[in-house]
């Protein structure tokens, strides 16, 4: 038995035609259309494959049942590790490079650093109100 | 009676080499920072803030759950919840910095790689997780 959320078929299509049509908008925007119509494809593939693959519908955000909702919830969590410890490497190169005159900016990792500290800490406060 | 049973309780002893890691690190980028000709006054700020957090995360993490939490040993499996939680909404957060970061770069016309770069790793570490969590669970 399982207590995950389940949408119509309907409003899973809605979701996956809003996705659709803003990356239709994005690619008219920068006329990158190879790409974002790789993106569009992957999309509708997930939402195609969805009805018979867990994953496919863990990937789109819905999870069918807990046991897949906890391996979706770890495997961001693994993602914001990976993404902390390259973050680190890369603000350790840059200023390694910048002491020997090598320009490299670190404003993006540092944004991206701040961002994601941020709302770790943010979560920690926030589910542990929550919970 | 208790009200709240945990099956997962750890014995309470301090996780120290993050501490020692952060330390070690944040020293590095500092002394960097200094060679480069960054004022000292800014250095030593820097240091103190680093050292402050550090400590007060090391000290209270025997006493506080949420400070236990922060050095990476969750008490019982509500924390480790909790910290999963923070852990999957600061790389939904991240994602859309990266991205959003590339969109506004791309706009304005302007190398947007760095981003880019991290986008890719993390959506990288997401499916990766996916697969092994999938493959153990």
């Amino acid at each position: 038995m399982s207590t995950g959320k389940r949408f119509t078929g309907k409003r899973r299509w809605l979701a996956t035609a809003a996705k659709v049509a803003v990356i239709v908008f994005l690619a008219w925007l920068w006329h990158a259309y190879l790409m974002f119509a790789m993106i569009g494809a992957s999309l509708v593939g997930l939402r195609v494959l969805m009805s018979k693959s867990e994953m496919a519908s863990t990937l789109l955000g819905l999870p069918v049942d807990e046991r897949w909702a906890s391996i979706n919830a770890r495997a961001w969590a693994l993602a914001a590790q990976v993404v902390f410890a390259v973050l680190v490497f890369a603000l350790f190169l840059g200023a390694t490079l910048e002491a020997q005159g090598i320009h490299w900016d670190s404003t993006p990792y540092l944004l991206v650093g701040a961002a994601l500290a941020t709302a770790y800490l943010g979560g920690v406060l926030w589910y542990r109100w929550r919970q | 009676m208790e009200a709240v049973m945990t099956t997962n309780a750890k014995p309470k002893r301090r996780a120290t080499a993050w501490a020692v890691l952060g330390l070690v690190f944040g020293t590095l980028l500092i002394g960097l920072e200094v060679k480069q000709g960054a004022p000292i006054a800014r250095a030593a700020g820097g240091m103190a803030i680093l050292v402050a957090v550090i400590g007060a995360v090391w000290v209270f993490q025997t006493r506080s759950e949420t400070a236990s939490a922060l050095a990476g040993k969750p008490v019982d499996e509500r924390w480790d919840l909790i910290n999963e939680r923070a852990m999957a909404v600061a790389t939904a957060v991240g994602l859309f910095a990266a991205i959003g970061g590339f969109v506004v770069l791309e706009i304005l016309g302007r190398d947007n790689w760095q981003f880019a770069a991290m986008a890719l790793v993390l959506s990288g570490g997401y499916l990766v997780g996916m697969a092994w969590y999938r493959w153990r669970m």
